[in-house]
């Protein structure tokens, strides 16, 4: 083998902290390494005796409540932590991926303290990296000295030990340190220069920092824009920048903190409803929803990413309104779970919708004790999302009802009812307690409901020809470029109602598809592909109607983002002569596989004889 | 269709271990039954490989390396790429050497035809091979195994990850650019890293990648089995 001549070879010495390890470390390393390639979208199962490390593509991390962690790009090192490991890694573009053995990995570097650090130091740092968030106003636009952490921190004197100093930026987690004399600026000292110096020059770290230091360092004015330090980074291939004020150090900008002033997109909204401090901020953020889908669109984002990314942010929302209202309540008397159903629950939303939420309590709950509480607890989050643009919902279901604020025993017989008795009521409710999320609190109170309700509605099958009926109550328009067979709606009387007549009878199928063999996901497109894998769909079923809901999705993406941007509020209803020859031949093809996927649930479950 | 293909090839095996008596690289390597079709893509093992030859016919031209990985629990063994330079007859001509920037003198230090014939069987016993483009690779071998153990052609399974994309573009309808059926040009397509060194070894590699791309996007990739490649 001739491992030296590999690519893998050049990727490793160009990643940190691999830049100071020995050839012969690397090639060992390469010994152990593993390819591997997930698609767009796909979740990474994560084997814990591997560190990944990302070729190409990126990953998102997301914690258990579906909060944006960290998203990693080349370079970027992932599964080092046990901690780590328990969050949701997928794939936010095509990724290929080097998997290293770990225990190998830490063998052969367990005297490199730079490199064993380095993990230690990155698990710290990509946790605050998203905590830090600072305010909105902060854009890149705005003078550096705005952006940094603008405090002492990051100063020592040129006296200080080498050992201190290294000890200093390990307490402080910091990757840099700028020196000074009498508070001039003489250099700065990176964590790199650890390993280039002190481990690979050999001085003794007892000597003074002015050792190692690199010397009067590229600095910026304190006035200077964001912008302006990225290109000067950029040009110098430097990653910290010193601050000058009056000729004096006032604090020092990394690369990281400008990153996280980018642009519009949906970490950035998301950043800024976890630090609004009220209702209004939060009104204020959810404003720019439709922005977000407007340029989601424009910079051609993948359907599902779009859909995925307003859902997040609505439910972000969701979730910064609890905290305020425990804030103002205090802490809940007993443990409970707030749930969320519909589009938001499924990250179908493509813009703001009514709310459909609930209350799962812990059995613990008492009325006389406890109703007060939940009662205000439901009426500050829905009327705060009410105001935010998340209206209330028609039918009722909502957690300030408190039919829908009840105890998981209360649940369970709920459920037990609709499924033994499926009477059109209770069917009605099935598909909107079918696709559930929870967004706060006990996560356990809905996975034990869930988990009993699906094995319930998984051994039922008169349960599931009833659902399998009611999915077939939209159907697909097919007739409509012939004959404009079109709603009665007296305004949109030459429209077409894409949300009814398209995406909902493929949602429903997918739903009675999942509930008959237990899957669980609750994504449209998730549920369809798992049911390939447990043998309730064909691959090319499955496929084809997949196809068909990115189609309808996109042509009502594309029709809502046109309204948006010609000042119009969004609807779901499509102008026939607004829809391109192609698209149209699209649609038509879409329509006709729900049609045919209709029909074969329809005679699969024998609805015909209910 | 691959019922009968694989039906063909082990009875083919069959008949030519019959032949052998002595032991040999290509005895051992006939006397391993061939992978079966309704085997998991993710339980098997995969030999991606990659010929470089002095032109494209078989007949009249000759390996001068090869290169090749393996692939196991859907990932690509780095550690098991390997490259062989074969020492070729004749000198090789200026339009060879520009592609390959191998020279007369490097290769003169490579092993004999039937020596890396040996070591290939050997990888290749119990694997599928993959190549891209395969009538390269096919023809190469099928008449190494002519002029060294005088038998018309190796019984094997070939995997062709030009084919698999050749097949995915008919099914949906979509039209194939020129040179777009290219190892780099479907590897961009596929967003996988664009690489600069050009040997057997790093092009079975890059082969590797496609390959592990292609199967992850057919969706089904846990359910995936040798027969719906093929």
């Amino acid at each position: 083998m001739e491992i030296e001549a590999l690519e893998i070879v050049d990727f490793f010495k160009a990643t940190l902290p691999l830049d100071c390890a020995t050839t012969e470390q690397l090639e060992s390393l390469i010994l152990k390494t593993e390819i591997g390639y997930r698609r767009k979208g796909h979740v990474l199962t994560l084997n814990p005796d591997y560190l990944y490390l990302v070729r190409k593509g990126a990953v998102l991390i997301e914690d258990e409540n579906e909060q944006l962690f960290s998203i990693l790009g080349e370079h970027q090192w992932f599964g080092y932590s046990n901690q780590l490991l328990l969050y949701v890694h997928s794939c936010q573009e095509d990724t290929l991926y080097y998997r290293i053995d770990k225990h190998h990995f830490h063998e052969l570097f367990a005297n490199n303290n730079t490199i064993e650090n380095f993990f230690v130091d990155a698990n710290l740092k990509t946790g605050i990296a998203f905590q830090n968030i600072t305010k909105q106003d902060n854009l890149l636009n705005n003078s550096v000295l705005s952006m940094s952490r603008a405090n002492d921190a990051y100063l020592v004197d040129q006296q200080t030990s080498i050992e201190q100093v290294a000890k200093l930026m390990t307490d402080r987690n910091i990757t840099a340190v700028i020196v000074t004399n009498n508070d001039q600026l003489c250099g700065i000292v990176t964590d790199r220069a650890f390993c280039t110096k002190v481990v690979a020059g050999g001085i003794d770290a007892t000597e003074i920092v002015g050792k190692i230091m690199t010397k009067d360092p590229i600095s910026i004015a304190y006035y200077k824009s964001g912008i302006e330090a990225m290109l000067l980074m950029a040009k110098s291939h430097i990653r910290h920048l010193p601050i000058i004020k009056n000729n004096k150090v006032v604090g020092i900008i990394t690369a990281a903190d400008l990153l996280r002033k980018q642009s519009h997109n949906v970490v950035f909204l998301i950043n800024e409803v976890l630090v609004s401090e009220n209702r209004a901020d939060l009104e204020r953020i959810s404003q720019q929803v439709p922005l977000l889908l407007q340029s989601s669109f424009d910079s051609n984002m993948d359907e599902h990413d779009i859909t995925y990314s307003v859902s997040s942010v609505g439910r972000t929302i969701n979730q910064q309104l609890l905290k305020q209202a425990e804030e103002l309540l205090g802490p809940p008397p007993v443990e409970y779970a707030w749930v969320v159903a519909g589009s938001m629950a499924r990250s179908e939303q493509i813009a703001h919708s009514d709310q459909d939420n609930l209350i799962i309590l812990s059995d613990a709950y008492q009325p006389n004790l406890h109703a007060e509480y939940f009662d205000q607890l439901a009426k500050y989050v829905s009327d705060g999302l009410n105001a935010c643009g998340y209206v209330y919902c028609p039918g009722d279901v909502m957690a300030t009802n408190s039919k829908w604020r009840q105890p998981l025993s209360v649940w369970k017989s709920y459920y037990s009812q609709w499924i033994i008795e499926p009477d059109p009521k209770a069917l009605m409710y099935a598909s909107i307690f079918f696709d559930l999320k929870c967004l706060y609190g006990d996560a356990t109170l809905l996975d034990t409901l869930l988990s009993g309700v699906l094995k319930k509605s998984h051994k039922n099958t008169i349960f599931q020809s009833h659902m399998a009926a009611n999915a077939l109550h939209y159907t697909p328009p097919l007739g409509f470029f012939r004959n404009f067979i079109l709603d009665k709606n007296g305004v949109n009387e030459s429209a077409l109602d894409l949300k009814k007549k398209g995406v909902v009878p493929i949602v429903d199928i997918a739903r009675v598809y999942a509930l008959s063999h237990g899957v669980k996901s609750i994504n449209t497109q998730d549920r369809l592909r798992e049911l390939v894998e447990v043998g309730g769909l064909s691959q090319s079923g499955a496929d084809d109607l997949i196809e068909a809901y990115k189609i309808i999705n996109l042509i009502r993406i594309k029709h809502q983002q046109f309204q948006i941007k010609s000042g119009n509020p969004a609807d779901n209803y499509v102008l026939i002569k607004e829809i391109s020859s192609l698209d149209r031949k699209h649609l038509k093809d879409a329509f006709s596989i729900v049609t045919d996927m209709q029909s074969a649930m329809g005679l699969q479950y024998q609805t015909s004889i209910l | 269709m691959i019922f009968f293909n694989h039906l063909f090839a082990e009875y083919r095996r069959k008949q030519a271990l019959k032949k052998l008596t002595e032991s040999s690289a290509i005895k051992s390597y006939l006397s391993h039954s061939l992978p079966k079709g309704n085997e998991f893509i993710k339980e098997l093992e995969f030999l991606v490989l990659d010929f470089e030859t002095t032109g494209l016919n078989a007949m009249d031209d000759q390996i001068i390396s090869m290169g090749y990985t393996v692939i196991k629990s859907l990932h690509v063994m780095p550690t098991t790429s390997t490259h062989i330079l074969i020492n070729p007859n004749k000198q090789l001509t200026e339009d060879n050497v520009g592609i390959h920037q191998l020279t007369d003198d490097e290769l003169k230090k490579g092993v004999s035809l039937s020596h890396a014939m040996n070591v290939l069987l050997a990888e290749m016993t119990d694997r599928v091979v993959v190549v891209h483009f395969d009538a390269i690779e096919k023809g190469f071998i099928n008449q190494a195994c002519r002029a060294l153990y005088q038998m018309r052609s190796l019984p094997m399974i070939m995997i062709d990850t030009l084919k698999i994309e050749q097949l995915k573009i008919r099914q949906t309808h979509g039209t194939i650019k020129p040179n777009g059926l290219r190892l780099y040009a479907l590897r961009e397509k596929y967003h996988l890293p664009r690489y600069k060194a050009h040997n057997a070894m790093q092009d079975a590699i890059a082969t590797a990648e496609l390959f592990l791309a292609q199967i992850d996007y057919t969706g089904s990739v846990n359910s995936l089995k040798l027969k719906d490649l093929i």
